[in-house]
């Protein structure tokens, strides 16, 4: 006589609860990873797009003068002798609706990719000086007038297969020290 | 009849011990995946936190060195103003004094600290002090972030632009014109003066008014090769006349030289105290190659008489009313080498060229009002004659109703140019500081490793 055994109808259920236990297993893991990796990318997005705006705003508040070529490309004159002049620039994709990058370029050196993949709402700002203390500083319409600057950008980053996550970042209004401007 | 043996129990038994041992297994792998996830996610989110902490210490270190070069920047304008107990807060040694300040709290766990180096105590006119911030910021757990700024200060001057009118700027004139020239190219004051020439002239010069209505700008036909300043107002400009660089197109203001963002503050001037009392004036005044100081209740020259300044003149002129006066064909000379300040809170009449500045640079001949807004003072030029000095006379309504040439600055209330005079901006004056406080001239934070260095045995103290 053979040893008792599962019935088939024991076998199926155990095999139907196994497979909703497994599932339930399996999709935990696959929403922690998901998430893992969009936290990742969170990140490293906050990393580089930080890093980015503290090279901006650090050359903003050096710069003596501004040559402004629209929103989404100004050059930042230095004070004499205190280095070379440095433009800062978003440069689109070859598809206009696909991420470009922001690039910090300075005249015979390799472009520097700050970031590298930001959404084409890029925008340079540029302001005069606030009528007083406790108003926002009017936007310019000129070099000449111009004393803070602004830069906004929201990096996109894709990982594989996931939806792609993307960071909005406003810099500073960053005043140029340097630049005299209303006198 | 033998009954059947039951089973062995240890062989029923076998079976689930093994299966309870896969469970085990089974569990504890999941449990370590987990916690290979959950202790990946910490690890990112205290990356991520410790990220925030530093920037969030860096922008406080930031403002910290900041504030610092502020409290460096206050303490010698009021070392300016005449307070005696200027550095009484500092260390000084020598020439230079140092500066500690703790107990900043910007959390509960994090605390800054501000170190200033300041170089020289005692600065004259033209010096240019440098202010050196170092800012500390710790939290707990954590290094402490440092931030060095460097700034270099020089005295602010009034004379920034060649016309600054508070309120009204008026051009009547279909001829009235604009530029400026640099007197002192070399930043040299022991150098010779370069007079004005034609071919100097440049196109870099500024125009300012802070009139807060249209109506009191009136540009009309006035040829300004320069900039222009406005509180905010877009101006109108006739068809002869423009605002832009040599060359531009008449009927019109390039927009590349017009800004709206002038302002400015114009404290009033007390007369210095003293000076040998006047009576009544000779032929000349000073002594060659001398300071000297005069107090006199006004200055009135007729007819065809000359009174020359000798040596290095400041003169006081008392009359609350009719202050100066030069009528006819007299006139105020101030021959080469020789300069005259005036400190005048009544009227002001100069007709044909009675004030005669023979010295090539216009700072020679320095008017500052001490009038008050109580009753609006009036400097009237007259005549075609060429005029040449620097006026300060916030509360003044000047007219110039000439011809001739005007060199130098003035700063006024309100401006009207009924003539078609040719006026000369000064760029030299940009560095004519009397009166005015010091403001930074140049602003750096200090990473370079070998700057930071060079510096740091000054301000760590």
């Amino acid at each position: 006589m053979g040893r008792a055994a599962f019935t088939l109808t024991e076998v199926m259920v155990a095999s139907a609860l196994s497979t909703f236990v497994l599932a339930g297993i399996l999709s935990t893991f696959l929403l922690i990873g998901r998430t893992g990796l969009t936290a990742a990318a969170y990140a490293d997005m906050n990393t580089t797009v930080r890093h980015a705006l503290e090279r901006f705003n650090h050359d903003v508040r050096h710069a003596s003068d501004v040559r402004w070529a629209g929103s989404r490309r100004l050059t930042l004159l230095p004070a004499p002798g205190a280095g070379p002049a440095v433009t800062y620039a978003y440069e689109p994709a070859a598809n206009s609706a696909a991420p470009g990058r922001f690039v910090r370029l300075i005249d015979g050196a390799a472009p520097e990719v700050l970031v590298a993949s930001v959404a084409p709402d890029f925008a340079f700002s540029r302001y005069r000086l606030p009528d007083d203390a406790l108003n926002e500083p009017p936007p310019a319409a000129n070099d000449f007038e111009t004393k803070q600057l602004q830069v906004s950008m929201r990096a996109v980053r894709v990982t594989g297969g996931l939806p792609a996550v993307s960071q909005l970042a406003l810099s500073a209004r960053n005043v140029m020290r340097n630049k005299t401007v209303g006198q | 009849m033998k009954t059947p043996r039951p089973a062995p129990c240890i062989q029923v038994s076998v079976t689930p011990a093994r299966r309870r041992g896969s469970v085990l297994i089974v569990a504890l792998l999941i449990a370590a995946i987990v916690a290979l996830v959950l202790g990946s996610y910490l690890s990112l989110n205290l990356g991520t936190a410790r990220l925030s902490q530093r920037t969030f210490d860096r922008g406080g270190a930031f403002h910290l060195a900041e504030a610092g070069l502020e409290e460096g920047l206050w303490t010698y304008n009021r070392m300016l103003s005449g307070q005696p107990d200027t550095w009484a807060d500092w260390s000084v040694d020598g020439d230079a004094a140092w500066r500690r300040i703790e107990g900043f709290r910007l959390t509960a766990a994090t605390t800054g600290t501000i170190k200033i180096y300041a170089s020289p105590v005692a600065p004259d006119e033209h010096a240019s002090p440098t202010l050196v911030a170092l800012a500390t910021v710790r939290s707990a757990g954590g290094a402490p972030v440092t931030q060095m700024i460097e700034t270099t200060l020089r005295r602010r001057t009034y004379f920034a632009a060649g016309l600054v009118a508070r309120q009204r700027l008026v051009f009547r004139g279909r001829n009235t014109t604009f530029d400026s020239w640099n007197s002192d190219p070399d930043q040299n004051s022991a150098t010779p003066a370069v007079p004005y020439a034609a071919p100097l002239a440049d196109d870099t010069g500024a125009v300012s008014t802070g009139a807060a209505d249209q109506a009191q700008i009136s540009l009309n036909h006035a040829r300004i090769h320069g900039y222009l300043h406005t509180a905010g107002l877009t101006p109108d400009i006739g068809s002869t006349g423009y605002i832009g660089p040599f060359g531009v197109a008449p009927g019109a203001v390039d927009p590349a030289r017009f800004s709206r963002n002038f302002h400015a503050d114009f404290p009033a001037i007390v007369a210095p105290e003293g000076g040998q009392l006047v009576t009544a004036f000779g032929t000349s005044l000073g002594t060659p190659g001398a300071a000297t100081s005069w107090r006199a209740k006004s200055l009135v020259l007729k007819g065809s008489s000359t009174l020359t300044i000798l040596g290095h003149v400041t003169l006081v002129l008392t009359d609350p009313l009719d202050a100066v006066s030069i009528l006819g064909k007299a006139s105020l000379l101030i021959p080469p080498g020789s300069t005259l300040t005036l400190y005048v809170g009544g009227d002001i009449f100069i007709a044909g060229g009675g004030l005669a500045n023979a010295n090539a640079s216009p700072a020679a001949v320095q008017l500052w009002s001490t009038a008050t807004s109580a009753r609006p003072q009036s400097i009237h030029v007259a005549g075609n004659g060429s005029l040449s000095g620097v006026i300060y006379a916030p509360e003044a309504t000047v007219t110039v109703n000439g011809d001739g040439a005007i060199l130098g600055s003035i700063v006024a209330r309100d401006i009207t140019f009924t003539g078609n005079a040719a006026f000369h901006y000064d760029h030299a004056l940009d560095r004519l500081g009397r009166h005015a406080p010091y403001r930074s001239d140049g602003w750096r934070t200090v990473d370079d490793p070998a700057a930071r260095a060079a510096l740091l045995p000054l301000v760590d103290r």
